[in-house]
Protein backbone atom coordinates (compact mmCIF):
# COMPACT_ATOMS: atom_id res chain seq x y z
CA UNK A 1 0.00 0.00 0.00
CA UNK A 2 1.18 3.35 -0.87
CA UNK A 3 1.27 6.07 1.84
CA UNK A 4 -2.21 8.36 2.07
CA UNK A 5 -2.17 11.70 2.93
CA UNK A 6 -4.63 13.65 4.38
CA UNK A 7 -5.31 17.51 4.86
CA UNK A 8 -5.88 18.15 8.54
CA UNK A 9 -6.11 21.88 9.80
CA UNK A 10 -7.53 22.94 13.41
CA UNK A 11 -10.31 25.06 12.78
CA UNK A 12 -11.71 27.81 15.09
CA UNK A 13 -14.99 29.53 15.04
CA UNK A 14 -14.80 32.81 16.92
CA UNK A 15 -18.37 34.01 16.70
CA UNK A 16 -19.32 30.27 18.25
CA UNK A 17 -16.98 30.42 20.93
CA UNK A 18 -16.90 34.06 22.41
CA UNK A 19 -20.72 35.23 21.83
CA UNK A 20 -21.68 32.94 24.79
CA UNK A 21 -19.36 34.00 27.35
CA UNK A 22 -20.25 37.86 26.04
CA UNK A 23 -23.73 37.36 25.95
CA UNK A 24 -24.03 36.04 29.56
CA UNK A 25 -21.31 38.31 30.47
CA UNK A 26 -23.30 41.01 29.06
CA UNK A 27 -26.54 39.73 31.13
CA UNK A 28 -24.42 39.26 34.26
CA UNK A 29 -23.02 43.10 33.86
CA UNK A 30 -26.63 44.52 33.04
CA UNK A 31 -27.85 42.49 36.70
CA UNK A 32 -25.10 44.21 38.43
CA UNK A 33 -25.42 47.95 36.93
CA UNK A 34 -29.35 47.91 37.40
CA UNK A 35 -29.50 45.05 40.66
CA UNK A 36 -31.71 43.20 38.56
CA UNK A 37 -33.48 39.82 39.92
CA UNK A 38 -34.98 37.25 37.98
CA UNK A 39 -37.92 36.57 38.24
CA UNK A 40 -41.06 34.51 36.23
CA UNK A 41 -44.03 36.86 35.43
CA UNK A 42 -42.71 39.33 38.49
CA UNK A 43 -44.47 37.10 40.91
CA UNK A 44 -41.71 34.04 41.32
CA UNK A 45 -38.26 35.15 41.73
CA UNK A 46 -36.00 32.43 40.65
CA UNK A 47 -32.54 34.47 41.47
CA UNK A 48 -32.52 37.47 43.58
CA UNK A 49 -29.59 40.01 43.34
CA UNK A 50 -27.05 39.87 44.10
CA UNK A 51 -27.08 35.74 42.90
CA UNK A 52 -28.40 36.92 39.43
CA UNK A 53 -24.89 38.48 38.60
CA UNK A 54 -22.92 35.87 40.41
CA UNK A 55 -24.61 32.83 38.26
CA UNK A 56 -24.15 35.30 35.27
CA UNK A 57 -21.14 36.22 35.54
CA UNK A 58 -20.05 33.29 36.99
CA UNK A 59 -20.79 31.71 34.11
CA UNK A 60 -19.75 33.88 31.49
CA UNK A 61 -15.96 34.05 33.13
CA UNK A 62 -15.75 30.06 32.86
CA UNK A 63 -17.23 30.21 29.25
CA UNK A 64 -14.64 32.73 28.62
CA UNK A 65 -11.91 31.03 29.90
CA UNK A 66 -12.93 27.80 27.79
CA UNK A 67 -12.92 29.73 24.80
CA UNK A 68 -9.49 31.44 25.19
CA UNK A 69 -8.03 27.67 26.19
CA UNK A 70 -9.52 26.97 22.72
CA UNK A 71 -8.14 29.78 21.26
CA UNK A 72 -4.96 28.77 22.13
CA UNK A 73 -5.16 25.27 21.51
CA UNK A 74 -6.30 26.27 18.04
CA UNK A 75 -3.10 28.31 17.95
CA UNK A 76 -0.42 25.75 18.79
CA UNK A 77 -1.92 23.11 16.30
CA UNK A 78 -2.13 26.00 13.07
CA UNK A 79 1.57 26.47 13.43
CA UNK A 80 1.74 22.75 13.16
CA UNK A 81 1.80 21.71 9.40
CA UNK A 82 2.08 18.34 9.42
CA UNK A 83 -0.56 16.11 7.45
CA UNK A 84 -1.76 12.57 8.46
CA UNK A 85 -0.33 9.81 7.04
CA UNK A 86 -1.44 6.52 6.12
CA UNK A 87 1.02 3.95 5.44
CA UNK A 88 1.04 0.15 5.17
CA UNK A 89 2.14 -0.26 8.78
CA UNK A 90 1.78 2.77 10.73
CA UNK A 91 -0.16 6.09 10.92
CA UNK A 92 1.30 9.61 11.31
CA UNK A 93 -0.39 12.87 12.54
CA UNK A 94 0.00 16.46 13.93
CA UNK A 95 0.23 17.07 17.25
CA UNK A 96 0.50 20.43 19.08
CA UNK A 97 2.80 22.67 17.89
CA UNK A 98 5.34 20.76 15.85
CA UNK A 99 5.07 17.64 16.78
CA UNK A 100 4.29 14.42 14.43
CA UNK A 101 3.66 11.12 16.20
CA UNK A 102 3.74 8.02 14.88
CA UNK A 103 1.73 4.99 15.72
CA UNK A 104 1.96 1.47 14.63
CA UNK A 105 -1.24 -0.16 13.78
CA UNK A 106 -0.54 -2.92 16.13
CA UNK A 107 -0.13 -0.60 18.93
CA UNK A 108 -3.69 0.64 18.88
CA UNK A 109 -6.08 -0.73 21.66
CA UNK A 110 -9.35 0.68 20.60
CA UNK A 111 -10.80 2.91 18.56
CA UNK A 112 -14.69 4.12 18.46
CA UNK A 113 -16.51 6.67 16.66
CA UNK A 114 -18.25 9.30 18.52
CA UNK A 115 -20.83 11.73 17.34
CA UNK A 116 -21.35 15.39 18.80
CA UNK A 117 -24.27 17.72 17.73
CA UNK A 118 -21.91 20.55 17.86
CA UNK A 119 -18.47 19.62 17.30
CA UNK A 120 -19.88 16.39 14.45
CA UNK A 121 -18.19 12.86 13.86
CA UNK A 122 -14.97 12.19 15.63
CA UNK A 123 -12.74 9.16 15.92
CA UNK A 124 -10.61 8.54 19.39
CA UNK A 125 -7.93 5.91 18.84
CA UNK A 126 -5.91 4.44 22.26
CA UNK A 127 -2.68 3.74 22.12
CA UNK A 128 -0.64 3.23 25.20
CA UNK A 129 -2.72 4.81 27.95
CA UNK A 130 -2.73 7.71 25.59
CA UNK A 131 -5.92 9.13 23.48
CA UNK A 132 -5.42 10.65 19.99
CA UNK A 133 -9.31 12.18 18.25
CA UNK A 134 -9.63 12.58 14.73
CA UNK A 135 -12.40 15.29 14.02
CA UNK A 136 -14.40 15.57 10.80
CA UNK A 137 -14.18 19.24 10.57
CA UNK A 138 -10.56 19.57 10.88
CA UNK A 139 -10.02 17.59 7.25
CA UNK A 140 -10.21 18.74 4.16
CA UNK A 141 -13.82 17.62 3.35
CA UNK A 142 -16.44 15.27 4.21
CA UNK A 143 -14.88 12.11 1.35
CA UNK A 144 -11.52 12.66 3.13
CA UNK A 145 -12.89 11.87 6.61
CA UNK A 146 -14.61 8.77 5.33
CA UNK A 147 -11.86 7.45 2.98
CA UNK A 148 -9.29 8.11 6.68
CA UNK A 149 -12.44 6.44 8.95
CA UNK A 150 -12.95 3.30 6.03
CA UNK A 151 -8.77 2.78 5.93
CA UNK A 152 -8.26 3.19 9.86
CA UNK A 153 -11.07 0.73 10.72
CA UNK A 154 -9.60 -1.31 8.24
CA UNK A 155 -5.74 -1.04 9.21
CA UNK A 156 -6.19 -1.54 13.09
CA UNK A 157 -6.90 -5.24 13.40
CA UNK A 158 -5.95 -6.04 17.04
CA UNK A 159 -8.23 -3.97 18.98
CA UNK A 160 -8.44 -5.40 22.49
CA UNK A 161 -11.96 -3.66 23.05
CA UNK B 1 -21.97 7.88 11.06
CA UNK B 2 -21.00 8.85 8.02
CA UNK B 3 -19.96 5.87 5.16
CA UNK B 4 -18.82 6.55 1.75
CA UNK B 5 -20.59 3.69 -0.44
CA UNK B 6 -19.94 2.81 -4.46
CA UNK B 7 -20.92 4.66 -6.82
CA UNK B 8 -23.30 2.17 -7.51
CA UNK B 9 -25.61 2.94 -4.22
CA UNK B 10 -25.59 5.71 -5.14
CA UNK B 11 -29.43 6.35 -4.86
CA UNK B 12 -31.73 6.48 -2.26
CA UNK B 13 -34.22 3.34 -3.68
CA UNK B 14 -30.17 1.34 -4.25
CA UNK B 15 -29.92 1.75 -0.87
CA UNK B 16 -33.20 0.94 0.62
CA UNK B 17 -33.19 -2.66 -1.84
CA UNK B 18 -29.58 -3.29 -0.34
CA UNK B 19 -31.02 -3.20 3.23
CA UNK B 20 -34.50 -4.90 1.96
CA UNK B 21 -32.51 -8.32 1.43
CA UNK B 22 -30.24 -7.80 4.64
CA UNK B 23 -32.93 -7.06 6.85
CA UNK B 24 -36.52 -8.12 8.46
CA UNK B 25 -37.13 -4.88 9.27
CA UNK B 26 -39.35 -2.23 7.40
CA UNK B 27 -37.64 -0.08 5.04
CA UNK B 28 -39.15 2.61 2.93
CA UNK B 29 -38.15 6.55 1.49
CA UNK B 30 -39.49 9.30 3.39
CA UNK B 31 -39.78 12.82 3.73
CA UNK B 32 -36.65 13.52 6.59
CA UNK B 33 -38.82 14.98 9.16
CA UNK B 34 -35.98 14.32 11.68
CA UNK B 35 -34.04 17.05 11.48
CA UNK B 36 -32.06 17.87 14.04
CA UNK B 37 -30.56 21.35 12.70
CA UNK B 38 -33.45 23.44 10.66
CA UNK B 39 -31.74 25.22 8.39
CA UNK B 40 -31.57 22.39 6.39
CA UNK B 41 -34.35 22.04 3.79
CA UNK B 42 -36.20 18.89 3.96
CA UNK B 43 -35.32 15.88 1.76
CA UNK B 44 -35.62 12.24 1.41
CA UNK B 45 -34.15 9.39 3.42
CA UNK B 46 -34.49 6.09 3.71
CA UNK B 47 -36.56 4.89 7.01
CA UNK B 48 -35.25 1.33 8.35
CA UNK B 49 -38.45 0.63 11.09
CA UNK B 50 -38.16 -1.41 14.13
CA UNK B 51 -41.14 0.09 16.06
CA UNK B 52 -42.64 3.11 16.39
CA UNK B 53 -39.79 4.64 19.13
CA UNK B 54 -36.62 2.52 17.37
CA UNK B 55 -35.19 3.15 13.85
CA UNK B 56 -32.68 4.69 11.86
CA UNK B 57 -32.61 6.84 9.06
CA UNK B 58 -30.49 6.81 5.81
CA UNK B 59 -29.41 10.42 4.24
CA UNK B 60 -27.35 11.68 1.65
CA UNK B 61 -24.71 14.04 2.88
CA UNK B 62 -22.68 13.98 -0.42
CA UNK B 63 -22.72 12.21 -3.86
CA UNK B 64 -22.05 8.92 -2.23
CA UNK B 65 -21.48 9.62 1.51
CA UNK B 66 -24.15 8.91 3.66
CA UNK B 67 -25.23 9.53 7.04
CA UNK B 68 -26.69 6.98 9.36
CA UNK B 69 -29.01 8.38 12.29
CA UNK B 70 -30.81 7.12 15.06
CA UNK B 71 -34.66 8.16 14.88
CA UNK B 72 -37.98 7.89 16.64
CA UNK B 73 -39.90 6.89 13.20
CA UNK B 74 -43.21 7.60 15.31
CA UNK B 75 -44.55 11.00 14.19
CA UNK B 76 -45.81 11.28 17.67
CA UNK B 77 -42.30 10.19 19.59
CA UNK B 78 -40.48 12.20 17.34
CA UNK B 79 -42.30 15.37 18.11
CA UNK B 80 -42.12 14.28 21.77
CA UNK B 81 -38.58 13.89 21.70
CA UNK B 82 -38.17 17.78 20.15
CA UNK B 83 -38.12 20.00 23.08
CA UNK B 84 -37.92 20.26 27.46
CA UNK B 85 -36.84 18.17 29.83
CA UNK B 86 -39.69 15.82 29.65
CA UNK B 87 -38.43 15.23 25.65
CA UNK B 88 -34.88 14.50 27.00
CA UNK B 89 -35.98 11.71 29.75
CA UNK B 90 -37.61 10.03 27.07
CA UNK B 91 -34.95 10.15 24.45
CA UNK B 92 -32.83 8.70 27.57
CA UNK B 93 -35.26 5.83 27.79
CA UNK B 94 -35.19 5.32 24.49
CA UNK B 95 -32.20 6.05 22.52
CA UNK B 96 -30.17 2.68 23.61
CA UNK B 97 -33.04 0.99 21.05
CA UNK B 98 -32.56 3.04 18.57
CA UNK B 99 -28.61 3.17 18.49
CA UNK B 100 -28.91 -0.89 17.91
CA UNK B 101 -30.75 -0.14 15.06
CA UNK B 102 -28.73 2.14 13.79
CA UNK B 103 -25.78 -0.14 14.31
CA UNK B 104 -27.09 -2.83 12.11
CA UNK B 105 -27.81 -0.78 9.39
CA UNK B 106 -24.43 0.72 9.40
CA UNK B 107 -22.96 -3.02 10.11
CA UNK B 108 -24.54 -3.86 6.64
CA UNK B 109 -24.14 -0.69 4.86
CA UNK B 110 -20.05 -1.52 5.35
CA UNK B 111 -20.56 -4.23 2.79
CA UNK B 112 -20.98 -1.75 0.52
CA UNK B 113 -18.64 1.20 1.34
CA UNK B 114 -15.72 1.99 -0.25
CA UNK B 115 -12.57 1.03 1.82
Amino acid sequence: MDAIQFTYKAKFSYLNKFLPPLVLGGIGAYCYLEQVSISIKRRLTILPYPYSFYVFGGAGILLLAYAIYKLVQYIKASQNHHDITLTEKYITFPQGSSEKVQVYYDEVQSLYIQEDSEDGESITIDVNNNSYKFQEEYFSSLSQYTDFKAILEKLCTKLTH
Amino acid sequence: MKRKLKQEYNTLESIKDFLATKTSLECFIALDEWIFDEIRVSRKCVVVKKSGIAGAKVVFEEANIVDIQPIAPSRFINTLTMRGLLAMIIQFIISGAQNKVAEEVENHLLEIQII
